[in-house]
C-alpha cells in the first residue's frame, strides 16, 4: 500500500496556490477598484472592508494558505479548510447578486484549485487508508466478510 | 415469484418489462409540464426541433450508455457501481454524493410543484399546504419502503392518470389548433444562441434520468435484461410523448392569436396546458389536465424516492456511509433507512423557500453524467472481453465519438445556464471532496473484493453472487 505522501504533497501545493491565486485576485482588485465588493451582512451587521470583495478574496486566501500549509502533515484536515475556504467565497459571491459574475471571475481560480486540492487530499487518504476486506498489513484490521443487516 | 439473495438483504422483485417501461417513462417523462416555458423562450420551431434532435446527443446516448453498463455491472447502486469499476472509489463516492445530492433536492421540488397547482386551484393556506405535503411523502416513502411491486403498480396507476387526459388533449388540440408550430423558429430578434439560453437547460432537465433505473439493479431479477429493453422501448415514447403533446399545445395557444406561442409559460398568468385545455375542452378538460400535472408530478417523487435513496445506501454498504443507512427491512427486503431519511428531507423541503437550492440540482447532475461517460469508455478499453449482455452496436472509437456529444453539451450547459445555478453548482461540488474526506476517514471504504453485492470479480469474472444473479435469471 502506498503511503499516499506523493498525494498529500500534491493537495499541499494547490492548497498554498489556490490561496495565493486568491489573495493575488484580492490584491489585484483593490488596485484597479479599491471599493470593489461591497460589505458583507451576516446577521443584519455590517462587516464594513473585512467583509467586502477585496476583504473576503484576501481574508480568505490566508485561510486557504493556512490549509495548504496543514495539508503537508494532515492533507484531509488541509483540504477540507481550503475547500471550506472556498465555498465560503463562493456563498458570499452568491449573496452579492449585483456582482456575481466579477466576483466570480476572482474566485474561478481559487475554486478549481481548492477543487483540485481535495482530489489529491481524497487520493491520499485512499492510499493511507486500510479498506475493509484489506490484507492486514500489521494486525487488527477487521477483514471479516461483511453480515447482513436488517432491520 | 420473488427470491431472496442474501448478499445484500434485499429482495429481487421481477419486474415484468411493461412497468420497467413505465419506470423509465416517468423518470424521463412523466408528461410534459413545463415544456411551456422553452416554447416561449425559444420558439415554437426551435422546441420541437429540440424535442426531435437534441435526444440524439443527449438522452439517447445515455440511454444506450447506461443499458451497457447496467448489463454489465448490475448492482444495486446502478451508476455509483460503474463509476467504482471504471474509476475507483473515490470518483464513485463523487458521483453517488452529487447524483444522491441533486436528487434530494430535485424529488422535494415535484412535491412542491404539485402543490403549487393544487394551491393555485383551491387557494389553501400554509398550514393546509404542509399537511397535504408531508401527507404525500409519508404514503409514498411507506410505498417505497413496502417495496417495488407496490411502487411499480403505484406509478403505472399514476402514468395512466397522467397520459390519459394528455392524450385527449393532445387529439383535440391538433384538431381544434391553428397554424404551423414549427413556425417562427425562434423567437422574433434572438439568435440561435440566445434562444437556447433557458431552453436548453429545461430541455436538458426533460430528457435527463435515463440512468436513474439502473440504481434499483440489485432488486430487480434479470436486471442485465430487463432495464436495457425498458431504456430501449422508453425512448421513442418518451420522445413521441414531447413532440405530439407540445405540438398541440402550440396550435391550440395560436386559436386567435398567431402569436399566441409567446404566452407559454407555467407559473400563472400564461397559456401552460391547462390553460390551453381550458381554451378547447373548456372546464371539464382543464380540470382533467389540472389532475393531470399533479398525477405528473407526483408520479416524479415517486419514482426518485425509489431511485434517489440507493446509491447512498449502496455507499454504506461499501463502508463509505453510515452504517444504519445499509439497514434493509426484515421481510420487506427494501433499504428502508435510506428511504426514510430521504422522505424526512423531502417533507422538511417542501415548505421551504429554495430557489437557491433548486439552481444546483441540475449543474451537479453533469458531473456525475460526465463520470458515467467517461466510465463506459474506460470499461471498453480496459475490459473488452467482460460479458456484456447489451452492447452498444458501435465499436469504441464511435462510442467515444457520440458520448464526446453529450459530455461537450454538459460542459456548456455549466456556463450558458445563468450565473446563480453555475455559483450554486460550483458549492455543491466542493461537498464532494469534503464528505468523501470525512466519510472515508471514519468508515474506511471496502477493497474491490470484499465489496458487497459485487456481480463480477475485479478480473472481470462472474462472482458467487453475480453466478446467483445469473441463475436467477436463466
Amino acid at each position: 500500500m502506498k503511503d499516499g505522501k506523493a498525494m498529500g504533497m500534491y493537495a499541499a501545493i494547490f492548497g498554498l496556490l489556490a490561496g495565493a491565486s486568491a489573495i493575488g485576485g484580492g490584491l489585484y482588485a483593490h488596485s484597479v477598484q479599491p471599493t470593489f465588493g461591497f460589505p458583507w451582512r451576516p446577521f443584519g451587521i455590517v462587516w464594513d472592508q473585512a467583509f467586502s470583495g477585496v476583504g473576503t478574496l484576501i481574508g480568505l486566501g490566508i485561510l486557504m494558505v493556512i490549509g495548504g500549509l496543514i495539508c503537508f502533515k494532515w492533507p484531509s484536515v488541509g483540504a477540507i479548510i481550503v475547500c471550506v475556504a472556498a465555498i465560503i467565497g463562493l456563498v458570499y459571491t452568491y449573496d452579492h447578486e449585483w456582482r456575481r459574475l466579477p466576483l466570480l471571475y476572482y474566485w474561478a481560480a481559487p475554486w478549481i484549485l481548492a477543487w483540485v486540492t481535495g482530489i489529491f487530499a481524497g487520493y491520499s487518504l485512499f492510499q493511507r487508508t486500510e479498506p475493509y476486506g484489506a490484507e492486514p498489513e500489521s494486525g487488527g484490521t477487521d477483514s471479516k466478510p461483511a453480515a447482513t443487516e436488517s432491520a | 415469484m420473488v427470491e431472496m439473495l442474501r448478499n445484500e438483504g434485499l429482495k429481487r422483485v421481477r419486474m415484468r418489462l411493461i412497468t420497467a417501461v413505465v419506470f423509465v417513462f416517468t423518470l424521463t417523462c412523466s408528461g410534459s409540464f413545463g415544456m411551456e416555458d422553452v416554447v416561449s423562450s425559444s420558439g415554437p420551431g426551435m422546441t420541437l426541433l429540440l424535442i426531435i434532435f437534441l435526444p440524439l446527443v443527449w438522452s439517447v446516448p445515455m440511454a444506450f450508455v447506461a443499458s451497457e453498463l447496467g448489463s454489465m455491472v448490475p448492482e444495486a447502486g446502478g451508476l455509483y457501481r460503474w463509476i467504482r469499476r471504471a474509476l475507483g472509489e473515490y470518483w464513485s463516492f463523487q458521483g453517488g454524493w452529487w447524483w444522491t445530492l441533486s436528487l434530494y433536492v430535485d424529488s422535494a421540488v415535484y412535491v412542491a410543484l404539485a402543490l403549487d397547482y393544487l394551491e393555485a386551484r383551491y387557494g389553501f393556506g400554509g398550514g393546509t399546504r404542509a399537511i397535504i405535503g408531508i401527507s404525500l411523502v409519508a404514503i409514498f416513502t411507506f410505498i417505497n419502503i413496502r417495496g417495488l411491486e407496490l411502487t411499480g403498480w403505484s406509478i403505472t396507476i399514476i402514468q395512466i392518470g397522467v397520459m390519459v387526459p394528455l392524450l385527449i388533449f393532445t387529439v383535440w388540440g391538433i384538431v381544434e389548433g391553428t397554424g404551423n408550430p414549427f413556425s417562427p423558429i425562434l423567437p422574433p430578434g434572438e439568435s440561435v444562441l440566445t434562444s437556447l439560453n433557458l431552453g436548453l437547460a429545461i430541455m436538458m432537465w426533460m430528457y435527463a434520468g435515463w440512468e436513474s433505473l439502473s440504481t434499483l439493479s440489485g432488486e430487480i431479477e434479470n436486471p442485465q435484461k430487463v432495464i436495457p429493453k425498458a431504456l430501449m422501448i422508453g425512448t421513442p415514447l418518451v420522445i413521441l410523448t414531447y413532440l405530439v403533446t407540445v405540438f398541440a399545445a402550440i396550435r391550440v395557444a395560436r386559436i386567435g392569436d398567431p402569436d399566441g406561442w409567446m404566452n407559454m409559460w407555467t407559473g400563472g398568468g400564461g397559456i401552460d396546458f391547462v390553460e390551453a385545455a381550458q381554451m378547447i375542452g373548456g372546464g371539464v378538460l382543464a380540470y382533467l389536465l389540472l389532475i393531470s400535472a399533479v398525477l405528473s408530478n407526483i408520479g416524479l417523487y415517486a419514482g426518485y424516492l425509489a431511485t434517489g435513496s440507493r446509491p447512498a445506501f449502496q455507499m454504506s454498504r461499501d463502508r463509505l456511509f453510515p452504517k444504519w443507512y445499509g439497514l434493509t427491512h426484515k421481510s420487506w427486503g427494501t433499504p428502508w433507512t435510506a428511504i426514510l431519511v430521504m422522505g424526512f428531507i423531502n417533507a422538511a423541503l417542501i415548505n421551504f423557500n429554495f430557489d437557491a437550492l433548486i439552481t444546483i440540482d441540475v449543474f451537479l447532475l453533469m458531473f456525475p453524467y460526465v463520470l458515467i461517460y467517461i466510465s463506459v469508455i474506460v470499461m471498453r478499453v480496459r475490459e473488452p472481453e467482460a460479458p456484456r449482455p447489451f452492447r452498444v452496436p458501435m465499436p469504441t472509437w464511435a462510442l467515444t465519438v457520440w458520448v464526446a456529444f453529450p459530455i461537450a453539451i454538459a460542459i456548456i450547459a455549466l456556463f450558458v445556464n445563468g450565473i446563480d445555478w453555475m455559483i450554486g453548482g460550483l458549492i455543491g461540488i466542493l461537498t464532494g471532496p469534503i464528505a468523501y474526506l470525512v466519510f472515508k476517514s471514519i468508515y474506511k471504504g471496502t477493497t474491490d473484493e470484499a465489496l458487497e453485492g459485487s456481480t463480477l470479480t475485479p478480473e472481470g469474472t462472474l462472482t458467487e453472487f453475480g453466478a446467483q444473479v445469473e441463475g436467477a435469471t436463466a
